[in-house]
């Protein structure tokens, strides 16, 4: 029946237009199967009184449904499907029987029969996708049966992100999850905070579930393979993960093969990147007279000679002959490609599924001297071994190599005025003449800074279904990761040549055991229907990291490899540690009618990581949901197509801190002694800084959280509204003790930390047509972050703030605390009669908060360094074959400090040493109302103007996609061709002075990116 | 069928319930600290990290309190790069200043106290073969105590170990002066009883740097009569102090050694010598976890930017110099009033760098040849980069043991014989009796010249002419920049007035054109920093008492 069925299909293939109810039919005629062979021996007790239903299904544009499911609500078991043309015909007992229609992606329909024999029905579509399936953590739902806080993240919108990092392509894809770009640079990554920061101390990060194995990074996953995200937001949902999840959890599902078809796709890019700044440097001549004005102010306000200033030939050669060096020039590499290439294949027979995935990415560096290169590598697998019995594996393989560029951006703050090469081309050791500036890209050329990174998860699990309504899963997987690190300055380097080079080299393991046992039950009789789940896990993980230095090499060649050769004695630095996790977790959902939903979880785990009599921490959630779709008074009309309520409370942990925290641990604080004219080394051991803590245990964050879902208009208009109130308690801080105990610090259960927020997201389909569909998303999500409490009053001046570790109750976590800019000194100002009579002309005032006509400790002010809110806008349209896709992001009401605007080092202090952002300085001349006047003195103040509104808007994406006509394609078998043309960071509105609004400027440079992509898919 | 599925799920429940084992934590690359304090060879290992501890003030070049209290004094001129407290920039001298170094040496050194607590509280497990080690702990615990006190005057007296049950409880009161000499005098005298004169293991405490450290100790309580006990007169601190040095000297083994071999030379690179009484040890070879210790900084910091003049690159025993603190004008003058004169005392040509030579031939200014010892005439620096680049060095921590490192290694001397001599001519002329006194620092003085030492010479000054500030002239010339200095000044109430005629360099020192070295502490010097402030950071941890900040 299965490959009568099958060869059928492939003689379907080019009638029907619309591919997606293509494969949905194949889907369903799958589901059937199952169903009809369970179902044969049943068969006979059932036809007393047979009457015949037939009809035809079609779709609102009066499109024929094949393969819908039709079945009596009273017994599902039994069903049909419609044929290719949308016509089905079924056996009822009754005449008051309810039919029911069900087809993936439309909305399912109740038909009371009523003595018609013939029934027509046009399935509307289910924008909303109700009936889709999501993962919420060792099991599945229906959307429509979701009771806890989930959003899933539409990966098509995720997946042509130009970039190896995937937290990045997060970004704006959900609600009450903000993404911050860390390290811009090839292979780089960025952090995932949902909803605000809880732990001072432990870790942010939320907890990533590739495939049911827990993973350390979302980089581990290679995009293409993805096949849905899920994001565990209140406790409800997260609590099945316990003592891990309070920072959220984000679970992947990858791509799974389908039985019967053999599918490939392959998908491309080729990208440039470009260099984008809202910023510009002193050219030669401009940075000249910076030099000038700083000697200047600092004799007394009279111009010093030029052979003062400039005392260097090169110096004086090159503002003679107008020639500078553009150092961001030298070290940008505007253009640079990156490459993907992505290879799926995936299939199946009667008994197997498989799904292979291959990706090449390359990535030169937009700074010269750094790239990336990443190989992905996975397979998923499942036999049905027999009726009652699957197993299956998963391998995930990936290999990034890396090289970093030497030195920082800081090199494009380098003295311009100079020559970089001598005369026989080479580069010059000193450009500027000052010995003291040592050529940067000497270092660059003379540096090697490479790793490699080497990642397997390997998975096995077995399904045993023990009744119809109980299954149960044994899995067990293995997270390795292997990581090279290398670092070899060479005999030309400035650090490496007075020693003939030094050579680091790192070496770097860690295992990650976990295994499973998971049983599901899922029963409904008459209107109730319950799920259950329990789990038992154990988890183990191994980490060690092996560090070797040495240095004075005989020559360069071999590198960090040839790191053995030092004859300088090696240093060795060897660090592990190991740790243990025990869990057991239930959880019960049960509803009424899909009217009313009761949710319970209750999750046990037990930490290594903690004290012997703390090491047990429980975690239960309770949730309870109304869906009032279902309610008879709203059956009867069509403005409303759901409206559901949700509300949860339930606790969660976080026991992210490295292991032995809480055990006394003596260090190695070895000496040596002279014995008889040698040098002998003695052994030396001593508790560090830092006093044990015997009593540490979970951070436990509570959150209470209030969801309505509602759609419009058969979901024309849908979405989401979320409110959070979440509270940290036993917060781990590291807190700060008395020297005169001998110890500086001690990591303690203290203090709370509170979040509260609220999450819009709304789909709006516009129109939505045979040639043309456009639909509008919007996400919004403002979180507001507050410490509640420290560790108590320790100073006794009546305030409970750690001025040292810059905590503040009542205000944020991430905060700058200082004085605040109020413009610059002016010659005509009544200095000596204001609050700072110590000013002088061209200085930079500061504002006197609380009126008392001084400066001091007290004028500080709180900078808030989250932003307010967090939006994403994004238009998917469709022309009949032309496509398009805008997405625009934003970031609001958040102050960043600019190093580049006030560091000596940065040339922010415009002390003409070093060059910096361009800026409109104070002279005497030309007073400035905004920068103050250049001095070689250190200007006080200077980094209260360095404070900058940090928010922006940014064009993150336009596609523009055009798909080859399905009729052209048919003759050379090809399912889909798709071209497209991506613009990524097109342009960004933003204050802050830097090469991203989320990097200072000396971080490596975020790129505006030029895509071209091919799907292909056959 | 089912009977067998339940049976395998049973068993893989049953086999992974056992979690109490599984849960239990063990470290794998280290030790826990109860081993220290409960077992033999463990005890000697918490005393080597006293060592350690001890050493770590001078690990690592990021860490410039280097200079704090071993160079700052009158006898430096400062040029850059310290945290500017050492010429008491207003800006910095503030206990709130950012990156405030002071905060390191008040919790590295109650550190050092609470691990000296646990060892001296612990040594109740064990017989009598722990009481040398126990000594050294003690040693310890005076050392840091006395340093601390000479500091900051205002201390918190705690001879208890910390633990988590009571480091809650520990409250910062200020204990009377009395009682923390009587604690530091206590561990001295049991140091002296139990450690031997002669160490096999040079760089552990010793008999010999126990009577050094109580002489010094009683030369401080004869002049602090706040330390002093209630039922002793001043003259038994000068008897104490003379009675100690004397023992010491006389005792034979240790002896002034010459003068070019005391800090080593390229000759004889080792700083051992007989004239050494406490040493902190530091070997490249061993370097870091080895027991070697990381390069420090002491050595670069007061060697000039040699290696920036044309013609000169990097050599191995200079190492690369940093030039922020040199020999101040005053210090120069007083070994004599032109170069010439100056030569004649050997410590003048054997403790600092005179000369700087032309090692690379790729740069070598016009008329000058590899080997030729660098002039301004061909450099023509400036006078900033004179300071700079040109300058005479400190050679007391220069490394001329190991070769290509830009950073030192080299031991450092804390205390040595000349000392004891210098505190012998101190507290006997307090007595009165300038005619030892005078012969004391007669015999250091003919060491310097290179003549006998027991045979009296024309440079000897004469028992008439013997003050304080004589004295404290020849410990200029014979212990400058060895970390002395400032707590002499303070101890004979000189350092106010010393640091506002000397710090720095005068006008006209030099015949260059421009400015002068950095006169800024002479300027900037005020009654209040006679003791340093407790740090904000300490402060606002475990609060302190008014009066101890009073003034910053």
């Amino acid at each position: 029946m299965h490959n009568k069925l099958f060869s059928h299909s492939k003689k379907v293939w080019f009638k029907i237009d619309s591919k997606s109810k293509w494969i949905a039919f194949i889907f369903s005629v799958f589901c059937l199967v199952e169903v009809y062979s369970s179902n044969d021996e049943r068969a006979t007790f059932s036809q007393q009184n047979p009457i015949i239903i037939s009809g035809s299904i079609t779709d609102q544009d009066g499109e024929p449904l094949p393969g819908v499911n039709i079945f009596l609500k009273d017994n599902s078991s039994d069903g049909v499907t419609s044929d290719f043309n949308g016509n089905y015909k079924i056996t009822v007992n009754s005449e008051s029987d309810i039919l029911v229609f069900s087809y993936l992606g439309f909305q399912t329909l109740e038909y009371q029969l009523g003595g018609s024999q013939v029934v027509n029905v046009v399935l509307l579509e289910d924008i909303q996708q109700l009936d889709q399936v999501v993962v919420v953590g060792y099991g599945v739902m229906k959307k429509s049966d979701l009771v806890g806080s989930v959003t899933s993240v539409k990966v098509d919108d995720f997946i042509n992100t130009p970039t190896s990092d995937v937290q990045n392509m997060l970004k704006g894809r959900a609600a009450g999850v903000q993404v911050t770009l860390n390290n811009a640079e090839p292979g780089g990554n960025s952090s995932i905070l949902i909803r605000g920061k809880r732990s001072i101390e432990g870790s942010n990060n939320p907890l990533v579930i590739v495939d049911g194995v827990p993973v350390n990074s979302m980089d581990d996953v290679n995009p293409n393979t993805i096949s849905s995200i899920e994001v565990l937001k209140d406790a409800a949902s997260q609590s099945i993960y316990g003592a891990r999840a309070s920072n959220g959890v984000i679970l992947i599902t990858s791509k799974k093969g389908e039985k019967g078809k053999l599918r490939f796709s392959y998908d491309g890019y080729v990208t440039t990147q470009n260099l984008w700044r809202n910023f510009k440097t002193f050219n030669g001549y401009e940075f000249a007279q910076l030099k000038r004005e700083a000697y200047r102010t600092d004799n007394g306000g009279n111009y010093v000679i030029d052979e003062s200033v400039f005392t260097f030939q090169e110096q004086r050669n090159a503002l003679q002959n107008g020639q500078f060096i553009n150092w961001e020039d030298e070290i940008i590499n505007d253009g640079a490609i990156k490459l993907s290439n992505s290879f799926n294949l995936s299939g199946g027979s009667e008994k197997t599924s498989f799904s292979l995935s291959l990706r090449q990415f390359s990535q030169e560096g937009l700074v010269l001297g750094s790239d990336y290169k990443r190989h992905d590598f996975q397979s998923n697998l499942t036999y049905d071994a027999t009726d009652w019995l699957t197993i299956g594996t998963n391998i995930l393989y990936n290999q990034g190599k890396k090289r970093r560029a030497s030195g920082s951006l800081n090199t494009i703050n380098s003295d311009p005025i100079g020559a970089l090469y001598n005369e026989d081309g080479s580069y010059k050791t000193y450009p500027t003449g000052d010995v003291s500036f040592f050529n940067p890209l000497i270092n660059r050329d003379e540096t090697d800074n490479s790793s490699i990174t080497n990642k397997y998860i390997l998975t096995l699990f077995a399904d045993v279904k023990l009744s119809d309504d109980l299954n149960y899963r044994i899995k067990a997987s293995k997270n390795s990761f292997y990581g090279k690190y290398g670092t070899y300055r060479s005999s030309k380097e400035s650090s490496g040549r007075g020693v003939n080079g030094i050579a680091e080299k790192d070496t770097e393991f860690s295992d990650w055991i976990t295994f499973e046992n998971i049983l599901n039950y899922n029963k409904t009789f008459d209107d109730h229907t319950i799920y259950g789940t329990f789990v038992n896990s154990i988890e183990k993980t191994k980490w060690e990291r092996t560090n070797l230095e040495g240095k004075n090499f005989p020559n360069d060649y071999l590198g960090f490899e040839g790191i053995h050769n030092a004859r300088d004695p090696l240093s060795i630095t060897i660090s592990g540690n190991e740790k243990t996790l025990v869990s057991f977790m239930g959880r019960v959902q049960y509803d009424f009618a899909k009217k009313y939903y009761v949710y319970l979880t209750m999750r046990a785990d037990a930490s290594s990581v903690f004290s012997s009599s703390n090491k047990w921490g429980y975690f239960p959630s309770m949730a309870l949901s109304w869906n009032l779709t279902n309610e008879d008074f709203l059956l009867n009309q069509t403005t409303i197509s759901q409206l559901k309520l949700r509300a949860s409370y339930g606790a969660v942990g976080n026991q992210a801190i490295r292991p032995y925290q809480s055990l006394g641990i003596a260090q190695e604080y070895n000496y040596l002694f002279n014995v008889g004219g040698s040098n002998v080394s003695s052994s030396g051991y001593s508790p560090n800084y830092q006093l044990a803590n015997p009593d540490l245990k979970w951070e436990t964050t509570r959150t209470l959280n209030f969801g309505l879902d509602f759609g419009f208009w058969n979901g024309r208009l849908n979405g989401t509204a979320e409110y959070y109130l979440s509270n940290t308690e036993d917060l781990l801080i590291r807190r700060s003790i008395g020297g005169i105990t001998g110890y500086t610090q001690m990591l303690d259960n203290l203090g709370k930390v509170e979040n509260q927020g609220i999450e819009l997201s709304l789909n709006t389909v516009l129109i939505d047509t045979k040639d043309a569909d456009v639909t509008f998303s919007t996400n919004f999500s403002s979180n507001r972050n507050k410490i509640k409490e420290l560790y108590g009053d320790l100073d006794g001046d009546g305030k409970e703030d750690d001025v040292e570790g810059q905590y503040y109750i009542d205000s944020p976590i991430d905060i700058y605390y200082d004085y605040v800019y109020d413009g610059i000194w002016q010659q005509d100002d009544n200095i000596s009669g204001s609050h700072m009579p110590e000013a002088s002309p061209g200085g930079i005032k500061v504002k006197d908060l609380n009126n008392d006509g001084l400066i001091d400790a007290d004028d500080r002010k709180i900078y808030v360094r989250q932003p307010d809110w967090i939006g994403s806008f994004s238009i998917n349209s469709r022309y009949k074959n032309l496509d398009l896709f805008i997405d625009l992001y934003t970031v609001q009401g958040l102050t960043k400090l600019n190093p580049f605007l006030y560091e000596y080092n940065k040339g922010g202090s415009l002390s003409g040493k070093v060059n910096g952002i361009k800026v409109d300085y104070w002279t005497p001349e030309d007073p400035s109302t905004i920068y103050p006047r250049p001095t070689m003195q250190s200007i006080p103040f200077m980094k209260t103007i360095a404070y900058d509104n940090a928010s922006y808007l940014r064009i993150r994406n336009l596609t523009l996609g055009y798909s080859i006509p399905e009729k052209l394609l048919e003759s050379i078998n090809i399912n889909k061709l798709r071209f497209y043309a991506t613009a990524y960071n097109l342009y960004t509105w933003t204050d802050y002075l830097s090469y991203s609004p989320e990097v200072s400027p000396d971080g490596y440079p975020e790129s505006k990116d030029f895509l071209f992509g091919v799907q292909l898919q056959f | 069928m089912k009977k067998l599925q339940y049976t395998i799920l049973f068993i893989i429940f049953i086999l992974s319930y056992s979690c109490e084992e599984f849960l239990e934590e063990e470290p794998i690359t280290s030790l826990s600290s109860s081993w220290v304090y409960e077992n033999t060879d463990g005890y000697q290992t918490g005393v080597n990290a006293l060592y350690n501890l001890n050493r770590a003030y001078f690990g690592g070049e990021g860490q410039q309190h280097q200079g704090i209290p071993m160079l700052m004094s009158d006898l430096v001129g400062v040029r850059a790069g310290f945290p500017a407290w050492v010429y008491y920039s207003p800006l910095y001298v503030t206990p709130t200043a950012p990156s405030f170094p002071i905060n390191y040496i008040w919790t590295q050194h109650y550190r050092i106290i609470d691990r000296s607590n646990a060892l001296i509280a612990s040594s109740v497990n064990f017989g009598e073969d722990i009481k040398s080690h126990e000594a050294e702990a003690r040693m310890f615990r005076a050392h840091s105590y006395f340093t601390l006190y000479r500091l900051f005057n205002n201390l918190h007296l705690s001879l208890e170990p910390t633990t988590p049950e009571n480091a809650f409880d520990i409250e910062y009161k200020v204990a009377a002066p009395r009682d923390i000499f009587d604690a530091i005098n206590k561990d001295i005298d049991f140091a002296i009883e139990q450690l031997p004169w002669i160490t096999s293991e040079i760089g552990r405490w010793t008999k010999a740097s126990a009577k050094h450290l109580k002489a010094k100790v009683a030369l401080w309580q004869s002049y602090d009569s706040e330390t002093q006990a209630e039922d002793l007169d001043v003259d038994s601190y000068y008897q104490q102090a003379l009675t100690q040095s004397e023992e010491l000297i006389n005792y034979g083994h240790y002896d002034l050694a010459r003068v070019s071999d005391v800090f080593g030379s390229e000759d004889k690179p080792s700083k051992y010598s007989e004239e050494n009484l406490f040493t902190i040890n530091f070997d490249l070879e061993l370097e870091g976890n080895n027991g070697g210790g990381q390069k420090h900084r002491m050595g670069t910091m007061t060697t000039a930017r040699y290696q920036e003049l044309k013609g000169v690159v990097e050599e191995d025993a200079l190492g690369q110099g940093l030039s922020w603190a040199m020999p101040s004008n005053y210090l120069l003058n007083l070994y004599g009033n032109d170069d010439t004169q100056r030569r004649k005392d050997k410590r003048f040509t054997s403790y600092y760098i005179q000369n700087y030579t032309y090692n690379d031939i790729a740069s070598l200014p016009g008329g000058v040849q590899v080997g030729d010892i660098v002039t301004n005439a061909e450099q023509k620096l400036s006078s900033e980069d004179y300071y700079r680049r040109l300058h005479p060095s400190l050679a007391k921590y220069i490394d001329f043991e190991t070769t290509a490192t830009t950073w030192s290694f080299s031991d450092i001397i804390v205390y040595r014989l000349a000392e004891t001599y210098l505190i012998a001519a101190e507290a006997a002329h307090l007595l009165g009796d300038n005619d030892t006194g005078v012969e004391y620092l007669n015999q250091i003085r003919r060491r310097a010249y290179d003549l006998p030492i027991t045979q009296s010479s024309t440079i000897d000054l004469s028992a008439a002419e013997l003050d304080i500030d004589l004295i404290l002239d020849e410990r200029a010339r014979e212990l400058a920049m060895e970390g002395q200095r400032w707590y002499t000044l303070k101890r004979t109430g000189k350092l106010i007035e010393y640091i506002r005629d000397h710090a720095g360099h005068e006008p006209g020192f030099t015949n260059l054109i421009g400015g002068e070295l950095k006169t800024d502490a002479q300027e900037n010097i005020l009654p209040h920093h006679i003791n340093f402030p407790i740090p904000q950071k300490q402060i606002d941890v475990m609060g302190a008492p008014e009066f101890q900040n009073a003034g910053y």
